[in-house]
């Protein structure tokens, strides 16, 4: 099977997609033609400059780009994860920072390392594209635990004081809250894993196919893939949320309701 | 047994009042106080501050002579245990919430039957699910559960304020049989004076911060 190649006015027809959903929303006063179009134009020059700058990343191909790179991801990852947050949580920036890095050892380690074994050991165009996808997801479960997490504590307050008054420790005493927080975040990520392959095809696995990779090939990589996905987003969950609970909670196990 | 000394504490909702200032007093063990005030002066604070859930600003709370804050919150949450206005639960039946309180209080292991038995409640209802009784019957459940951790000192905020006078006087009965029973240093919160000096051996009144004798 060939390799498909696209030329930029290929890419450009796309555009017709987004126009029939620019229309709908015009046609059904959904009010999102502005969203969608600065949406379209950002995704295609943040994406173009990805190209460019990814192509140069991979000539380049240094282990100290790479770790250049990986803090510049982790910055900008957890810089996001304090904006998506509906109240502001102490710390949230490092606490995403601690995560996300723990998430990447993992899945870089066991990934990078031990299955794919790229060489030289820091290839970008191997270790990039996974720590992209691990941080993606990752930077989505920190922010979706976290806000969970609050809006569970604040909802559970009084049961919450009733388990501190009784002398439970406070891990005891938030069980609850954590266990929803985490297994909330979690769904979207364990659905996916129950319906792949049956209802959707998965981005890696697609792009390969359409590359040219043979389908058993690519369907390889992506259960490795998948496999990472998940671990690194309960990681993400579990380490996140723990981290949250320490400073939402005093030496003296009070709660700081201050900051919620 | 349980003194406040020079206590100030301020309101989480706007910190620059104080609901207690420089507040000063000695509750003596084995004995009954209620505490009066309007709405909205501190007595919920107070007894939080008391059970160790909120910090104070300034001053020290002592337990038998050691400051609270020297000692591990889970000990000062053994032996002060505190019974909340609302009904709220840590499990789905009677017997799942007395056993939270049990797992922690590191006491000899109370019978729950005889437990229920001296809330007044059919120990057939241990494995009834919470929700399902009515409001007396879960602040009983409530009752049953601070006495599951074996405390020395029993704070009640304000127990009887959702229920009927029938209702009401029987918990308020119920305190002072076990309170006696025990021989329990109890401190109930109250905003109506007829339920302070029901209860109250000695009934106090919260008001600008401090607490003062009434009779």
């Amino acid at each position: 099977m060939g390799l498909f190649q696209l030329s930029f006015g290929d890419v450009a027809i796309s555009l017709v997609l987004m126009a029939v959903a620019i229309a709908l929303s015009r046609l059904e006063g959904l009010g999102l033609e502005r969203s969608l179009a600065i949406g379209t134009v950002r995704a295609f020059a943040q994406l173009t400059l990805i190209g460019f700058a990814l192509k140069i990343l991979f000539q380049v191909n240094s282990p100290w780009l790479l770790l250049a790179v990986l803090i510049v991801m982790l910055a900008v990852a957890s810089y996001e994860s304090v904006r998506r947050q509906q109240v502001t949580l102490p710390s949230l920036f490092f606490i995403t920072g601690i995560t996300l890095s723990l998430a990447l050892v993992v899945s870089l380690g066991v990934v990078a390392v031990m299955i794919i074994r790229p060489d030289p050991w820091y290839n970008l165009v191997v270790l990039i594209p996974l720590s992209g996808m691990v941080l993606g997801n990752g930077l989505n479960i920190v922010s979706l635990s976290a806000n969970r997490f609050i809006s569970e504590i604040q909802l559970r307050r009084e049961s919450v004081e009733v388990a501190l008054s009784l002398a439970a420790p406070p891990r005891k005493a938030l069980h609850p809250a954590f266990k929803n927080a985490v297994s909330g975040a979690l769904i979207p990520s364990i659905n996916a894993l129950m319906t792949v392959g049956l209802v959707q095809l998965p981005g890696v696995m697609t792009g390969q196919i359409l590359a040219g990779m043979p389908p058993v090939e690519a369907v390889k990589f992506q259960i490795v893939i998948m496999m990472m996905w998940i671990t690194t987003g309960v990681i993400c969950g579990v380490v996140a949320t723990s981290l949250l609970m320490t400073r939402l909670v005093n030496a003296r196990w009070q709660v700081r309701w201050d900051l919620l | 047994m349980l003194t406040l000394d020079s206590v100030w504490k301020s309101n989480s909702e706007s910190p620059s009042e104080f609901i207690l200032k420089d507040c000063s007093f000695s509750f003596q063990e084995r004995r009954i106080y209620a505490i009066v005030g309007t709405s909205g002066v501190g007595k919920t604070t107070l007894l939080r501050a008391l059970n160790n859930l909120v910090p104070i600003d300034r001053g020290r709370i002592l337990l038998a002579e050691q400051d609270i804050s020297a000692l591990h919150p889970a000990e000062v949450r053994r032996r002060i245990s505190l019974m909340f206005q609302t009904p709220a639960f840590v499990g789905d039946s009677v017997r799942e919430n007395l056993d939270f309180a049990a797992r922690f209080a590191r006491r000899d292991k109370i019978e729950f039957s005889a437990l229920m038995e001296r809330v007044h409640l059919n120990p057939a209802f241990l494995n009834r699910d919470v929700t399902q009784l009515s409001v007396g019957q879960q602040q009983r459940v409530c009752l049953a559960r601070t006495l599951a951790t074996r405390p020395d000192i029993l704070l009640l905020d304000e127990p009887t304020s959702a229920l009927d006078d029938d209702t009401a006087d029987g918990i308020l009965t119920l305190v002072g049989e076990i309170s006696k029973q025990e021989g329990l240093l109890t401190i109930f919160v109250t905003h109506r004076r007829s339920h302070a000096r029901k209860l109250g051996e000695h009934v106090l009144e919260l008001s600008d911060g401090q607490l003062r004798i009434l009779s």
